[in-house]
C-alpha cells in the first residue's frame, strides 16, 4: 500500500487551497464559466444532469480501510449516503454542492486522497489489475510502476492541456485483468531472457466512438527507461495529436492515420532526447516506493474448519465457487465482493456497506482493498480460515451476491439517469436483465458471460469488449439499444460486432432472452462458454436468434 | 521573413502587458532584439536557435503545444529568452515557467481580468512539484 | 412550408447547487418546470436566452429546450432527457421528485 509522505501531503493540501481560490474567483466573477470549467475538471468536478459530480481517484484501484471509511463519511455528510464505483477504478459522488467541494477535497486530503486529474485533457488516473499484489499468476506487482507513473504524471507541466484525455493501464500478469489494450498506453510487465523486468508496450487502444485495439509499440522496454519513454510518447502526442476535431483527438486516431510504424519512429527519435535529458529517479526514491508495496505479513492458521464449512454449507460454497480467486499464498484467497446485487444499481454502495467493507479489510485483509474496473470491490488478502467469517459479515450487509463473472455481474455506466453525455439509460436495463436471469435461476447454467452496457457512444460501460455489449442510443425521440457480439477483454482483446438494428426498451429483454436461449441450445457442452460458442459457430446463429425470421417477415 | 518578424513584434507592443517574475511590465519595443515568433505548428528542427528571443503563440488556452515546444527548445540547448504570448491563463503560468518560458505577454484586457496579485500567487506554485522531485531526489 | 415552431423554455444548472433550474418571466430562476416562461417564436426564444445568459454569476450552461403544451397551455418537456432533468434519476427517489 503506497502511503503519502510529507511531499504528497503538501502537494495535495496546496491543490485544495488552489481550488478553493478558483471557486472563489468563479463566484466573484474573475473567472468565467469557460475558464473555470477546465480548472474544475482538472479537480474531478463535472456538471451532470441533476447536479455536480465529483470523481475521486483511487490510484490503480488500491486503498486502505481508513480511506474507505472516509468515502463513507463523505457520502453521508455531503451526498445522498452512497457512492458509485466506476469502470476506471474511481469513485463518484453524484450530488455534491459547489460550495462544499473544497471541503470534500480537504476531507479526502486527510486520508491521502484527491480528485486531481480525474478529468480534463491530461493523463488520467493510472489503472491496474484489481488483483495486483495478490494474484498467483502475476510476474510482478504492477503497482510500484503505476505509482511511479502517478507521481510522474501528476501536475506534469507539459501535459495538462493535451489534445484529449489520456489513459494508461498496467498489468503485472499475462492474464491482463486491466484490459490494457483498450487504453492509450497499455503496459505489461514481463521478464526478458536474463530475467530482467521490463515492459511490453501497446499504443493507441481505446473504446468510445471509434474503438481500436492497442497496437504493439515495443516488445520489451527495460524497466529503467519507463519514464523517458512515456515522456517521448507524450511529447509526440501533445505536438501532433489532432486539435481540430475533438472526436479525432485521441492518440488512437493519430496512430490510425499515420500508422504505428511512423509514430514509433517519432517516439524513438524523441526518446533519444529524453534519455539524454531525463534524470532518473534515485534508487532511494524507487526503493521507498517499492517498500510501500511489500507483501503483508501473512499469518499461519489451520484451515480445516474452512474445508468442513465448504462441505456443509451450500450457500458458502456457492459464494466461494464464484467470488474467490487463487492467491500467491496457498492458505489465502482473493475475495471479490459483488456490487451487483440483483435489482440494484451496478457499482453503487451505501455508506453502511462501504463502512462494512472498510471494517472487513481492516480485520481480515491486511488493511487492503481494491476496486475493479468491473465495479466490484476486492478484499485481496483473506486467510482461508477467515473466509466463513467474512462471508457472514457480507451477508448481513447485503453484499454476499455470488455472481462474479456471471450474466448478472453487469458493467453499466450511469447512463442518462445521471450523465450529461448519455443518449439513453443503462441502469434500468442492467437491473432488468439481472433480475430476469436471477429469477429463472439461470445464471449458473449460463456460466461465464460478460455483459456490458454503455448509455452512449463514449463507451464508459465498455460495451465493445463485452461478450454481449449493449449500447444505448436515441432513435426518433426514444431510447434504442444496439447489441454487439463477441467482444473480448484481456490481451486477446476484440471489438464486438454490431448484430443489427437496435431494439426499443421493451424489445431489448426479449431479444437478450432469445440470444441466451440460442446459446444454451447451441453449446457443445455446459462448459463451453458463450464466447467460446460464438467463436466456434460465428455470429450467424446468434443473429438469427436476435432477429427471428417470423419477425423479419412481420416487419416487412 | 525579417519583415514579418518585426511586424509581429511591433504588433504585440501595441496593447499588451508582460508578466516577468510575477510582476507586470509594459511591453516595450526593443528593436535591437533579434526575435522569432512561432506557433503551435512549429517544427523544432526548423527553428533558428540563434535568436535572442523566441515568442511562442498560445492561440487558445486549451492548446498545450506551446508547453512542449518550450521544453524542446530548452532540451535542444536554446539559451535565449522564451516568451509565451496570447491566451495563457494565470493558472497555467507556473506550468509555462516549468517548461522553460521566461515571460508571458497578455492583452491589457486579460491583465485587468486576471490582475497581478493572481500571477504573483501562481508563481509560488512553480516550485515543489512531483516531476522535479522525481528527477532530483 | 416552414415547420411549425416548437415552443421552448430556458433551462440551466444552478452555479452553487448544480441542480436544474428554469428561467421565469420575472428574470429569476425556478426549480420547477411549470414556472418556466415559454417562448412561442424564434425571436422570443433568442431574446430570452440572451437575457438568461447575462446571469453568469448564478447559472451554468443555459440552453433552449423544446416543450409541448397541453390544453391548459401547461408546458411539459418534449425530450426524455429533459423529462429526467425535470424529475430526477429513475434508479433512486432522488433529485426533484424527492423535493416536491
Amino acid at each position: 500500500m503506497y502511503q503519502y509522505n510529507q511531499f504528497d501531503r503538501h502537494f495535495v493540501a496546496n491543490r485544495v487551497k488552489q481550488f478553493r481560490s478558483q471557486v472563489m474567483r468563479r463566484l466573484d466573477g474573475s473567472l468565467s464559466e469557460e475558464e473555470f470549467r477546465p480548472l474544475r475538471l482538472m479537480n474531478g468536478l463535472y456538471l451532470q444532469l441533476h447536479a455536480y459530480m465529483l470523481r475521486v481517484a483511487i490510484p490503480y484501484g488500491s486503498l486502505n480501510s481508513k480511506q474507505m471509511h472516509q468515502l463513507a463519511y463523505i457520502a453521508n455528510k455531503y451526498d445522498k449516503n452512497y457512492a458509485h464505483f466506476t469502470t476506471r477504478q474511481n469513485v463518484q459522488f453524484n450530488w455534491p454542492k459547489l460550495k462544499d467541494v473544497p471541503d470534500i477535497l480537504n476531507d479526502l486530503a486527510q486520508v491521502d486522497m484527491h480528485a486531481i486529474q480525474t478529468s480534463g485533457n491530461c493523463i488520467r488516473n493510472v489503472t491496474s489489475d484489481h488483483f495486483a499484489g495478490a494474484s498467483i499468476d502475476e510476474v510482478a506487482d504492477p503497482r510500484p510502476s503505476a505509482e511511479l507513473l502517478r507521481q510522474y504524471s501528476t501536475d506534469h507541466p507539459q501535459f495538462q492541456f493535451l489534445p484529449r484525455k489520456f489513459k494508461i493501464a498496467i498489468s503485472g500478469s499475462p492474464k491482463d485483468r486491466a484490459v490494457i489494450r483498450s487504453n492509450d498506453i497499455g503496459l505489461l510487465l514481463k521478464k526478458d531472457k536474463q530475467g530482467n523486468l521490463g515492459y511490453e508496450i501497446y499504443l493507441g487502444g481505446g473504446l468510445g466512438r471509434s474503438p481500436f485495439v492497442g497496437k504493439l509499440l515495443k516488445g520489451f522496454l527495460p524497466k529503467a527507461d519507463l519514464l523517458p519513454y512515456i515522456e517521448a510518447i507524450m511529447v509526440v502526442y501533445n505536438l501532433n495529436g489532432r486539435r481540430d476535431n475533438k472526436y479525432k483527438a485521441r492518440i488512437k486516431i493519430l496512430v490510425h492515420e499515420n500508422g504505428i510504424k511512423k509514430i514509433k519512429q517519432e517516439i524513438e527519435e524523441n526518446f533519444l532526447i529524453q534519455k539524454k535529458n531525463f534524470k532518473q529517479p534515485s534508487d532511494k526514491l524507487i526503493s521507498a516506493i517499492n517498500e510501500r508495496f511489500k507483501l503483508p505479513n501473512f499469518k499461519q492458521a489451520n484451515i480445516d474448519d474452512y474445508k468442513t464449512e465448504l462441505k456443509q454449507n451450500a450457500q458458502f460454497s456457492n459464494f466461494i465457487k464464484n467470488n474467490i480467486n487463487e492467491h500467491k499464498n496457498k492458505d489465502y484467497a482473493i475475495v471479490s465482493v459483488s456490487l451487483k446485487n440483483i435489482g440494484e444499481t451496478p457499482g453503487d454502495a451505501t455508506s453502511d456497506q462501504i463502512k462494512t467493507l472498510a471494517g472487513l479489510a481492516k480485520q481480515y485483509s491486511h488493511d487492503e482493498l481494491r476496486i475493479s474496473h468491473e465495479q466490484n470491490i476486492i478484499l485481496p488478502h483473506v486467510h482461508k480460515s477467515d473466509l466463513s467469517g467474512v462471508f457472514k459479515e457480507l451477508q448481513k450487509a447485503n453484499l454476499a451476491t455470488n455472481n462474479i463473472g456471471l450474466i448478472s455481474d453487469i458493467i453499466a455506466c450511469p447512463g442518462m439517469d445521471y450523465c450529461a453525455l448519455a443518449t439513453a439509460r443503462s441502469i434500468p436495463v442492467a437491473k432488468q436483465i439481472a433480475k430476469h436471469f436471477n429469477e429463472l435461476n439461470l445464471e449458473e447454467e449460463i456460466g461465464q458471460l460478460k455483459l456490458k452496457i454503455s448509455g452512449c457512444i463514449n463507451a464508459c460501460g465498455h460495451h465493445h469488449v463485452g461478450h454481449i455489449g449493449i449500447l444505448g442510443l436515441e432513435k426518433q425521440g426514444k431510447e434504442s439499444y444496439q447489441i454487439t457480439l463477441g467482444g473480448e477483454e484481456n490481451l486477446s482483446m476484440n471489438i464486438g460486432k454490431r448484430a443489427g438494428p437496435g431494439f426499443s426498451s421493451d424489445e431489448l429483454l426479449p431479444a437478450i432472452k432469445r440470444l441466451i436461449k440460442a446459446y444454451l441450445n447451441l453449446r457443445n457442452n455446459p462448459d463451453e462458454s458463450f464466447l467460446s460458442s460464438y467463436k466456434r459457430l460465428g455470429k450467424k446463429p446468434f443473429i438469427n436468434a436476435l432477429y427471428p425470421k417470423e419477425e423479419q417477415a412481420n416487419v416487412a | 521573413m525579417l519583415h514579418k518578424q518585426q511586424k509581429a513584434f511591433s504588433n504585440i507592443t501595441a496593447k499588451s502587458t508582460i508578466v516577468r517574475n510575477g510582476f507586470f511590465e509594459k511591453a516595450e519595443i526593443d528593436s535591437s532584439k533579434n526575435t522569432l515568433e512561432i506557433d503551435g505548428n512549429a517544427k523544432i528542427s526548423q527553428i533558428d536557435l540563434s535568436k535572442d528571443m523566441i515568442i511562442i503563440k498560445f492561440e487558445k488556452f486549451a492548446d498545450g503545444r506551446g508547453f512542449s515546444l518550450a521544453k524542446l527548445l530548452r532540451q535542444n540547448g536554446y539559451k535565449g529568452i522564451i516568451r509565451a504570448k496570447g491566451n495563457l491563463l494565470v493558472d497555467q503560468y507556473p506550468l509555462a515557467i516549468r517548461c522553460g518560458v521566461d515571460e508571458v505577454e497578455i492583452s491589457f484586457a486579460h491583465a485587468q481580468h486576471q490582475p497581478k496579485e493572481q500571477w504573483r500567487e501562481a508563481l509560488t506554485r512553480a516550485n515543489n512539484n512531483y516531476l522535479d522531485r522525481l528527477m532530483l531526489a | 412550408m416552414a415547420r411549425k415552431f416548437i415552443e421552448k423554455i430556458i433551462t440551466a444548472n444552478d452555479l452553487l447547487q448544480g441542480d436544474v433550474i428554469y428561467f421565469t418571466k420575472d428574470n429569476v430562476w425556478s426549480r420547477n418546470h411549470k414556472d418556466a416562461i415559454i417562448a412561442y417564436t424564434t425571436e422570443q426564444a433568442n431574446e430570452l436566452l440572451e437575457r438568461a445568459e447575462q446571469q453568469q454569476d448564478k447559472i451554468v450552461g443555459a440552453y433552449l429546450a423544446d416543450v409541448f403544451l397541453d390544453e391548459a397551455q401547461i408546458a411539459s418537456p418534449l425530450h426524455f432527457r429533459e423529462k429526467f432533468r425535470s424529475n430526477g434519476p429513475s434508479n433512486y427517489f432522488h433529485g426533484k421528485q424527492a423535493q416536491v
